[in-house]
C-alpha cells in the first residue's frame, strides 16, 4: 500500500517534470495590464507637439536660467546666466530633454507610422517639428548627435556620433523644403489631435516655410549666398502672413506636469515665493520698454508682492547687481501673473511678428523678399504687440492708437546704415522673443543685437566674455565619450567662450 | 506544480491510517547540551529495522515485542547501545560527541541540516547571542565584522534605516547585489523602499529591519554559488537562512523577558576655521555685511572678515560682537537618541508538541529631533508531531512598523544636516531656531537658496510617514513515509502592506504652495514547494542523503501612487486639499517555477560528495527562452580520519565546491516598449496624450545573469581542538550581467539592458578561533576573521566601457564602472596637466580642471574582525573591533568647506594671499601672488583632492554582562538574570577622513563613495536585563 502511494508521487513528480510544461500561463502572465503595447499615433502626435518647446527642466534651467539671462530678458543676484557661471545640470539640461522628450517621441512615432498616404500629414508635421527642435539643439551646443541620433531603440546606437553643424544645417533645410512641398490638404490629418492649427494644411505650410527662413536667416553670417537661397525660397513658397498664422500651444491651468506652460510652471510654482521671484526682470529690458513708453510693459510685467503693474514703478535687475538695490526684492518686476506668467498661459512657438522682422532685414540686405523693410518692420512692431491678445483680457490690450504712436515716436530709420537698420530689426525681435531665450541668444549672437553690457562677476566662468554657447550635458563625456572628443576636436574645447560653426 | 502539491497533500492523509505492526516506540536523541541531534540513526540489533532522527532530534519506530537493543549513531558522536525494556514506550538517549568541536551541524539550503565536516563549501554561522550581545535594530547591520567575507555598511540615516550587506564582492552592476533572506525556510522580501540619490531624499529602510533580534536562534551565511546552487536564479548575491527560536519540551511554561535601553549621542566631526566670518570678497577684499539679505545669501560662505568683536550684523537680524558662534552647532542641534525595546516570550511543550510566543516592541528616538520609529513584533512557532510519520511545524510572524521623519540625506531641499553642516561658525543654529515666519510658513534665514531648509522648521513639520504590516508565515508537513525515505510539504508567505506618505509643507521656501505624495502598496510573494527525500546506508559505508523537489514562486505587486500640489486650504495635509497633479497605479506579478534535486554521497566518516541541480522556468522572459539549469557540485574530504597526525593536530578538512547560480530576474512586462500617459496626465486641451514609457531600451531576450563560484578550503583543528582555522579561496565569475548602463541621451534613452557584462571576485577568507584560556573560573576565547576581495569589471558591453553608478550632486564626482578596474570606482577631477603630468596654472595662478580620473574605489577590498570574550566565573566582558581598508570616500562636505572658505586649510593665504608659480596652457609663466579666495576655490574644483582613504579600524563594540549565580536565584521564581551593559562605536582608533566618518555613504545602493552633508554617526550606551522564570 505504501508503495503505490510512493508510486504515485514519483510519477507525480516526473510528469511534472517531463510532461506538464513549468511555464503554463506564463505569456498571459506577463502581459502589462497597464501601459498600452501599441501606440495611438494620434494621441502621440500632440504629445510631440506639447513636448517640442521643451518641458519644465529644460526651460527653467536652461531658458530662463540661462538663454534669458543672457540676453537679459531677466536678471537673478546668483543666476547662472546673469553672471556666466558654469553649472553643469542647467548647462546641460536641454541637451537631454530634447532628445529624451521630443525628439524621442517624434522618432517613435515616426518609426511606428506606416509610409502611407493617410499617415503623410503626421509625418511631414513630424518631420518640421524634428527641425525645429534640432536647430534649438544645435545652436545652442554647436555640433550634436544629427544623423545617428534617436536610434536607440530602433537600431540600438547607443552613443550615436556627432555631425558638424553644416551637415546638420544642410538636412535641416531639406528635410523642410521637402517636408513643406508634401504637406497635402487632400490627404488625411489629424482633427483636433493637432493643437497648433487644428489639421489646416495650408497654416502648416506656412509653418514649414517661416521655420526655414528661421534656419536659413541663420547662415547669415557664416553663409550668406546660401541663407539668401533658402530665405527667399521659403518666402516664395509662403511664409505667415497674419497673427492667426503663428504658431501657438496653449495649456491647461493644472498644477503642473506637462499641460502646463513650461516655461512659467516652475517659476510660479517654486520661484515665485511669496511673491517674490528671485528671478527677475532685466534692467535692460525694463528699461528699454520705459524708455520708449512702450505700451506692452503693462502687459508684460508686475510687482508680484503689491499687483502694481503701473509702467512708471516698473524696474528691473542690473544683471551684474550682488544684491537688490535698496534692499527689497519686492521692487523688482516679475513677469505679469495675470497674463504671460499664468500656468496656463500659451507658448509663442513661432510668431507672425518674427517672421515680419526677419524679412525686414532681409529686406535690408537686398534679398528678394517682397515689401520693403520699414513695412515688414511696421507689421512686425504692430503685429507683436497685438499679439499679445493671446495672454488674455486681464490688462488691457495694446491699442492701435498707443500702436501708432509708438511708431510715429520710433520709426524706422529708413536713412539710417545697414547696421542700424539691423540693429533696430533685431532689438524688436528681441523683445518679441521675450521667454524664448534660446531663438533670442542666438539671434544676439548672429547679429550682436541688442548690444549687451557684458557682466564681469568674480564668479563668472568666461573673465567676462558674454557666453557664445552652453556647455555639453557632462553624462556625454562617460556615457558617449569618444564622439564627444571627436566633437571637441573639430569645434573647439568644450566652454561657454567657444564660438560654434555659423557664429564664426 | 498545484497537482504535485496535491498528491503531496493525498499521501500524508492517507498514511495517517496506516497501522503499526509490532509494538511503537518513541524518543529523543540528544547531545551533552540536551540539544536534539539532528539524522541519528536508530538500529535493532540484528535486524534491519532501523529509524533516523529528524530535525529535533526525535524518532518513531516500531520494533519487535519484548526485550530489544538498539544501537544509536551518528557522525561525530561515540555510537552507544541501548537496551528498552518490555515496556517502555519512550527512550531519551545522550550520544556523547567523538570529536568534542564537531557536533556542529548547520543549516543549509532549504534549512537542511547537515553535518559541518560533510560540506564542500563554506558557511559562516552566527548564533542569536552574537546578534543581541549589542543591540542592532536592524539584523542587517549585526553581521558587521562578524563573518569573514561579509562586508556590511549603512547609510547615516540611523537605526530604521537600511543596511547594504555583500558578500564576497558584488557581482552585477545593475543588480542589488544583497543576498537573499530566507526566515525559516521561506524566502522573504528584502527590497529597498528608496535611497537618498543624487538629488536627495530619505532612506526608506528595507525588509531586514522588520526582524526583531530577540526572535533570532542563529544566522548560516550560505557564501558561494556551491552552497547557494539550491535557490537558483536567486542565490548570486549568497543566501542568509535565518531560524528563528523555537519551544522546548519542558516543565511548565517557560518565561523570558529581555528588556534593552540604548542612548544614542551624535558623533560631531566636524572642525570648520573659526577666524573668519560670513561673506565673499568684493573686489578682492573681504567683505562684512550690513545688509541682511546679503549676508543671508551667502550663510555658507566664511571668505568674510576676520573676526573682530566688534558689533556685527548676524543671520537672525541681530547685532553682535564679529566672532564665531557656531562651533558646536551639531551638538546643539542634534539630540541623545534613545532607544528602547522589550521582548516578551512564552514557551513550552511536551514531547508532542511544543511552542513559543513572543511579544517585541522597540522604539527609536533618532538624534535627529523629531525622527522616529516604532516597531512591534509578535512571533510564533508551533512544532507537533501528529504521529510517528508526521510532524508539523508552523511560524507566523506579525510586525509593524511606524516611521516618523526619516532623515533627507545628501542634497539640501528638508535635510536638517545640510545647514548643520554649511553654515558658517559665524551663525549660532540656536539664533535660527523659530523656524516659522509670522504666516506660518518657513522662516527665510538663507536668502536666495529657497532650497536650503530651516532645520527646525524641517525636523518639526510633518515630511513623512510610513507604516508597513507584515504577515510572515510558514507550514512544514514532514511525512516519514518509510524510515529511509520522506516527502515534505512547505508552504510560505510574506505579505507586505505598505503606505507612505510625503510632505511639502505649505509655506516651505522652495515649494510654497506644498505638495502632498501617497502611495500605498502590496505586495506578496508566496512559496509552495513538495519534496520527495531519501536518507539512509546504500551499501557498505555508503550512505545517500538525497531529495528532489519542486517550488512555485508568485509575486505580485500592487500600488497607486497619488501626488498633488497647493494645499487648496494652507496648512491642512491630505490628498483631497490638492490640486491633483498625478495619479498612478503600479503593478506586477510574476512567477518562476522550479525543479531541483540535491544528492550527498557519503563514504565511511569522511569522504563527501554533494550534487545538486536546479531549473526555474520564469514568467517575465521571452517565451522562446524562459528556464535556465543552475548546477552544482561540492565534496569535502577529512584528511585526518584517514591520515594519522600528531597528538597536537586533532582534525583535518579540505573542501573543493563549484556552482552555478543567477540573479537579477527580469521585470515583468520588460520585453517590449510600451506607450503611457506622460506623468500620469492623460490629456492636454481636451486631446488625449500618450507617450513612450520609460527611459530604458527594452529588450526582449534579457535573461538573468549567471555566477558561477569555485572555491577551495581548509578546516583544522589543533591542540585538543583549542584552536580552530578555516581558509578559503574562491574566485567567483559573473557573466551575462545585465547590464542596464548609461547611454548617451541622444539615443533617445538613458539606459539599456543587455546581458554582457563580466565581473570577477576574487579572495581569500579565514577565520581563527582560540580558546586562550579555559580554567573553570577564567576563560579567554579569541576570535578573529578577515577578507580580502579583489573585483574587476571585466567587460560592461561592446559598446560601452564605463558605466555611472551615481554622480555627486554637483557632478564633482562619479562611482562607475569601467572595463578593467575594480567594482564602483570613484573618479574626480585632476589638475589641468601639461603633456609630462605636469600641474598647469591659468594665467592669474589659479588651479584649472584637468580630466575625470579614478581617484579611488568605493568599496573596502579588505575587512576584518576580532572579538575577545573573558569569562570570569558569571562575568563576561566581550570588546569587538572591525576594520576596513583599500577603500575610499568622496567628501563633498570638505570639498564644500573648502570652496565655502569653511576648513581650516583656507586659513592658509588668508593675509596676503599665496604665491604661485609655473605655467599656463599657452606656455607662459605664471609667476601670480593669488588670493585665498582665488586659490582655494580653484583648488576645490580639483575634486580629486577630496576622494580620501576611508581606512578605519574601530573599537565597535565592548559589552560587559553579569549572570546572577543560580544559587542566588534558588529560592526566587527566577531561572536566570542576566545584566549586560554594551557601548557601540566607542571609538575610532583609526581612520583618514577630516570632518567625516569614513562610514558616511548616504546610498545604499551599489554606488559606494559618496558623501555630502551627512548626519553624524552616534555613539551607543546600552544596558540590556534578560530575565527566565
Amino acid at each position: 500500500m505504501k508503495n503505490k502511494y510512493i508510486k504515485l508521487f514519483c510519477i507525480a513528480i516526473v510528469s511534472a517534470m517531463t510532461l506538464t510544461a513549468c511555464d503554463n500561463g506564463f505569456e498571459e502572465l506577463n502581459k502589462n495590464p497597464n501601459a498600452l503595447t501599441d501606440p495611438a499615433p494620434k494621441s502621440m502626435f500632440t504629445l510631440a507637439e506639447i513636448y517640442i518647446d521643451g518641458q519644465d527642466y529644460s526651460n527653467t534651467r536652461g531658458n530662463n536660467g540661462y538663454a534669458a539671462q543672457i540676453v537679459q530678458h531677466f536678471a537673478s543676484l546668483g543666476g547662472p546666466g546673469s553672471k556666466y557661471i558654469y553649472v553643469s545640470e542647467y548647462s546641460g539640461s536641454l541637451f537631454g530633454e530634447s532628445y529624451g522628450k521630443g525628439l524621442n517621441q517624434i522618432f517613435q512615432l515616426l518609426s511606428v507610422l506606416p509610409d502611407t498616404p493617410e499617415n503623410s500629414n503626421m509625418i511631414q508635421a513630424c518631420r518640421i517639428m524634428k527641425v525645429f527642435m534640432f536647430q534649438k539643439l544645435t545652436d545652442t551646443y554647436g555640433e550634436i548627435p544629427y544623423f545617428e541620433a534617436g536610434k536607440g531603440y530602433n537600431g540600438n546606437i547607443f552613443a550615436p556620433k556627432y555631425d558638424t553643424q553644416q551637415a546638420i544645417y544642410n538636412d535641416l533645410l531639406k528635410e523642410l523644403d521637402e517636408a513643406g512641398s508634401a504637406l497635402d490638404a487632400n490627404k488625411s490629418f489629424v482633427g483636433n489631435a493637432d493643437l497648433f492649427y487644428q489639421s489646416d494644411v495650408a497654416k502648416w505650410k506656412k509653418f514649414a516655410n517661416s521655420l526655414m527662413l528661421r534656419v536659413a536667416m541663420r547662415l547669415s553670417k557664416v553663409d550668406p549666398a546660401k541663407s539668401k537661397e533658402f530665405v527667399e525660397k521659403a518666402v516664395a513658397k509662403g511664409v505667415f502672413n497674419s497673427n492667426t498664422d503663428s504658431a501657438v500651444l496653449k495649456h491647461d491651468p493644472s498644477p503642473q506636469g506637462v499641460k502646463t506652460n513650461p516655461i512659467t510652471s516652475s517659476w510660479v510654482m517654486n520661484d515665485l515665493n511669496k511673491g517674490e521671484a528671485n528671478i527677475k526682470y532685466s534692467k535692460t529690458f525694463i528699461d528699454l520698454l520705459k524708455n520708449t513708453n512702450d505700451p506692452r510693459l503693462r502687459i508684460y510685467a508686475k510687482l508680484e508682492a503689491s499687483g502694481d503693474n503701473n509702467p512708471a514703478n516698473q524696474q528691473g535687475l542690473a544683471n551684474d547687481a550682488k544684491e537688490f538695490p535698496g534692499g527689497d526684492k519686492k521692487l523688482f518686476s516679475d513677469p505679469n501673473t495675470s497674463t504671460v506668467l499664468r500656468l496656463d498661459a500659451p507658448t509663442l512657438i513661432m510668431s507672425y511678428a518674427e517672421v515680419q522682422f526677419l524679412l525686414a532685414e532681409a529686406a535690408v540686405k537686398g534679398w528678394n523678399v517682397s515689401g520693403t523693410a520699414q513695412q515688414h518692420y511696421e507689421d512686425g512692431v504692430k503685429g507683436a504687440m497685438q499679439g499679445l491678445t493671446i495672454f488674455g483680457d486681464k490688462v488691457p490690450a495694446v491699442t492701435t492708437a498707443e500702436y501708432d504712436a509708438y511708431i510715429a515716436a520710433y520709426p524706422f530709420k529708413t536713412t539710417g546704415t545697414e547696421a542700424q537698420k539691423i540693429e533696430q530689426i533685431i532689438t524688436q525681435k528681441w523683445i518679441v522673443l521675450l521667454f524664448n531665450g534660446f531663438e533670442a541668444f542666438s539671434e544676439w549672437r548672429r547679429t550682436g543685437y541688442p548690444v549687451l553690457a557684458p557682466v564681469n562677476d568674480p564668479l563668472g566662468d568666461t573673465n567676462g566674455i558674454i557666453p557664445r554657447r552652453l556647455i555639453y550635458d557632462q553624462t556625454e563625456l562617460i556615457t558617449n565619450g569618444a564622439n564627444y572628443k571627436e566633437a571637441i576636436q573639430r569645434q573647439g574645447l568644450d566652454l561657454m567662450t567657444t564660438r560654434i560653426w555659423w557664429d564664426k | 506544480m498545484k497537482q504535485i502539491l496535491a498528491v503531496l497533500a493525498m499521501v500524508m492523509l492517507s498514511s495517517l491510517g496506516a497501522v503499526a505492526q509490532n509494538r511503537s516506540i518513541t524518543g529523543v536523541v540528544a547531545d551533552a547540551d540536551n540539544k536534539g541531534i539532528v539524522s541519528a540513526t536508530i538500529k535493532v540489533k540484528g535486524k534491519s529495522i532501523s529509524s533516523i532522527t529528524d530535525s529535533e532530534g526525535r524518532f518513531a519506530m516500531t520494533i519487535p515485542e519484548g526485550k530489544v537493543s538498539l544501537t544509536v549513531s551518528s557522525i561525530g558522536f561515540i555510537t552507544q547501545s541501548i537496551e528498552v525494556g518490555e515496556n517502555e514506550k519512550n527512550i531519551n538517549v545522550i550520544l556523547s560527541s567523538s570529536v568534542e568541536e564537531l557536533k556542529d551541524v548547520v543549516i543549509t539550503s532549504f534549512g537542511v541540516k547537515k553535518q559541518k565536516k560533510s560540506l564542500g563549501y563554506a558557511v559562516g554561522e552566527l548564533k542569536g547571542d552574537d546578534l543581541t550581545k549589542t543591540k542592532e535594530i536592524n539584523l542587517g547591520n549585526a553581521l558587521q565584522g562578524k563573518i569573514a567575507g561579509v562586508n556590511v555598511s549603512a547609510p547615516t540615516s540611523g537605526p530604521s534605516g537600511s543596511s547594504r550587506v555583500v558578500i564576497r564582492g558584488a557581482t552585477s552592476a545593475s543588480g542589488l547585489n544583497q543576498p537573499l533572506y530566507v526566515v525559516d525556510g521561506i524566502p522573504i522580501d528584502n527590497s529597498q523602499q528608496g535611497n537618498a540619490n543624487m538629488w536627495g531624499g530619505a532612506d526608506k529602510g528595507d525588509g531586514m529591519s522588520s526582524f526583531n533580534p530577540d526572535d533570532i536562534a542563529s544566522m548560516s551565511v550560505l557564501k558561494g554559488s556551491a552552497a547557494s546552487a539550491l535557490y537558483g536564479y536567486r542565490g548570486s548575491n549568497g543566501v542568509i537562512l535565518i531560524t528563528t527560536k523555537k519551544g522546548k519540551a519542558g516543565k511548565g511554561i517557560g518565561v523570558d523577558f529581555s528588556t534593552n535601553s540604548t542612548f544614542n549621542t551624535p558623533i560631531n566631526l566636524l572642525k570648520w576655521q573659526d577666524q573668519y566670518g560670513t561673506g565673499e570678497p568684493l573686489n578682492g577684499v573681504p567683505t562684512r555685511y550690513n545688509n541682511l539679505q546679503q549676508l543671508r545669501d551667502k550663510y555658507y560662505n566664511a571668505w568674510g572678515d576676520k573676526y573682530d568683536g566688534t558689533p556685527s550684523l548676524s543671520l537672525d537680524g541681530k547685532t553682535r560682537p564679529y566672532q564665531a558662534y557656531g562651533k558646536d552647532n551639531a551638538d546643539n542641534f542634534y539630540r541623545t537618541g534613545y532607544s528602547f525595546s522589550n521582548t516578551l516570550a512564552v514557551s513550552g511543550g511536551n514531547e508532542n508538541t511544543n511552542f513559543r510566543l513572543s511579544f517585541g516592541n522597540t522604539k527609536d528616538e533618532s538624534i535627529l529631533p523629531g525622527t522616529n520609529f516604532r516597531r512591534n513584533n509578535v512571533a510564533l512557532n508551533l512544532n507537533s508531531r501528529v504521529n510517528e510519520k508526521i510532524s508539523i511545524e508552523a511560524n507566523a510572524q506579525y510586525i509593524s512598523e511606524k516611521s516618523h521623519n526619516r532623515p533627507y540625506l545628501n542634497d539640501s531641499p528638508r535635510n536638517a544636516s545640510y545647514p548643520i553642516t554649511f553654515l558658517t561658525p559665524a551663525t549660532d543654529i540656536r539664533w535660527l531656531s523659530n523656524g516659522y515666519d509670522a504666516n506660518g510658513g518657513e522662516a527665510d534665514y538663507f536668502g536666495a537658496n529657497t532650497y536650503q531648509t530651516n532645520p527646525y522648521f524641517a525636523t518639526q513639520e510633518d515630511l513623512n510617514n510610513d507604516l508597513r504590516k507584515r504577515f510572515i508565515g510558514s507550514t512544514k508537513v514532514n511525512y516519514n513515509i518509510t524510515d529511509k525515505i520522506y516527502a515534505k510539504a512547505v508552504i510560505g508567505i510574506d505579505d507586505i502592506n505598505y503606505e507612505y506618505t510625503e510632505i511639502e509643507p505649505t509655506g516651505i521656501n522652495y515649494l510654497p504652495g506644498g505638495s502632498y505624495e501617497n502611495r500605498v502598496e502590496t505586495r506578496s510573494e508566496v512559496n509552495a514547494s513538495g519534496y520527495l527525500g531519501y536518507k539512509g546506508d546504500i551499501a557498505k559505508d555508503l550512505t545517500l542523503d538525497a531529495f528532489v523537489g519542486a517550488n512555485r514562486q508568485h509575486n505580485r505587486f500592487s500600488g497607486i501612487k497619488m501626488k498633488g500640489n497647493n494645499f487648496i486650504v494652507p496648512f491642512k495635509y491630505f490628498y483631497g486639499n490638492t490640486m491633483p497633479d498625478k495619479t498612478e497605479k503600479l503593478y506586477s506579478e510574476s512567477e518562476v517555477n522550479s525543479l531541483f534535486y540535491s544528492a550527498d554521497l557519503g563514504y565511511k566518516n569522511f569522504l563527501y560528495l554533494n550534487v545538486t541541480g536546479r531549473e526555474d522556468w520564469f514568467s517575465t522572459l521571452n517565451p522562446e527562452d524562459n528556464s535556465t539549469f543552475y548546477p552544482s557540485v561540492s565534496t569535502s574530504f577529512v584528511y585526518s580520519e584517514v591520515i594519522n597526525f600528531p597528538e597536537w593536530m586533532s582534525y583535518g578538512k579540505i573542501r573543493a565546491g563549484w556552482g552555478n547560480v543567477g540573479g537579477a530576474l527580469p521585470d515583468a512586462y520588460a520585453l517590449a516598449l510600451t506607450y503611457t500617459a506622460p506623468d500620469g496626465q492623460t490629456d492636454a486641451q481636451g486631446q488625449p496624450i500618450l507617450g513612450v514609457n520609460g527611459e530604458t531600451v527594452p529588450n526582449k531576450y534579457l535573461k538573468p545573469y549567471n555566477v558561477s563560484t569555485i572555491e577551495f578550503g581548509f578546516e583544522n583543528t589543533f591542540f585538543n581542538n583549542r584552536v580552530s582555522t578555516d581558509l578559503t579561496f574562491y574566485r567567483k565569475k559573473t557573466t551575462n550581467d545585465i547590464s542596464d548602463a548609461d547611454i548617451s541621451q541622444a539615443s533617445g534613452y538613458r539606459t539599456t539592458k543587455i546581458n554582457v557584462g563580466e565581473i570577477q571576485n576574487q579572495g581569500v577568507e579565514f577565520a581563527v578561533n582560540v580558546k586562550a584560556i579555559k580554567t573553570p573560573n577564567f576563560s579567554w576565547n579569541v576570535g578573529y576573521n578577515f577578507a580580502y576581495n579583489q573585483s574587476e569589471v571585466l567587460s560592461l558591453s561592446d559598446k560601452i566601457n564605463t558605466k555611472t553608478l551615481e554622480r555627486d550632486r554637483n557632478s564633482n564626482a562619479f562611482v562607475v564602472l569601467e572595463k578593467g578596474q575594480p567594482f564602483g570606482i570613484i573618479k574626480a577631477y585632476d589638475y589641468l596637466r601639461d603633456e609630462n603630468g605636469k600641474i598647469l596654472l591659468s594665467s592669474d595662478g589659479k588651479f584649472m580642471r584637468g580630466d575625470l580620473i579614478v581617484a579611488g574605489q568605493g568599496v573596502a577590498p579588505t575587512s576584518m574582525g576580532l572579538s575577545n570574550d573573558f569569562t570570569y566565573k558569571n562575568l563576561t566582558l566581550s570588546v569587538f573591533v572591525d576594520a576596513k581598508f583599500g577603500g575610499d570616500i568622496y567628501s563633498a562636505t570638505n570639498q564644500k568647506g573648502t570652496e565655502y572658505g569653511l576648513s581650516d586649510n583656507t586659513l592658509d593665504g588668508r593675509e596676503g594671499g599665496i604665491a604661485v608659480t609655473g605655467k599656463d596652457p599657452a606656455g607662459g609663466a605664471v609667476n601670480e601672488q593669488v588670493s585665498a579666495y582665488d586659490y582655494w576655490r580653484s583648488y576645490s574644483d580639483i575634486t580629486s583632492n577630496f576622494v580620501y582613504n576611508a581606512d578605519f579600524i574601530k573599537l565597535r563594540a565592548v559589552s560587559l554582562s553579569y549572570n546572577f549565580p543560580k544559587a542566588y536565584l534558588a529560592n526566587s521564581p527566577f531561572q536566570s538574570i542576566s545584566l549586560a551593559f554594551s557601548a557601540h562605536n566607542l571609538w575610532t582608533i583609526y581612520s583618514n577622513t577630516p570632518n567625516i566618518d569614513p562610514e558616511s555613504n548616504y546610498s545604499n545602493s551599489n554606488a559606494q563613495g559618496l558623501e555630502r552633508a551627512s548626519m553624524p554617526l552616534t555613539r551607543n550606551y546600552g544596558l540590556t536585563l534578560n530575565v527566565k522564570f
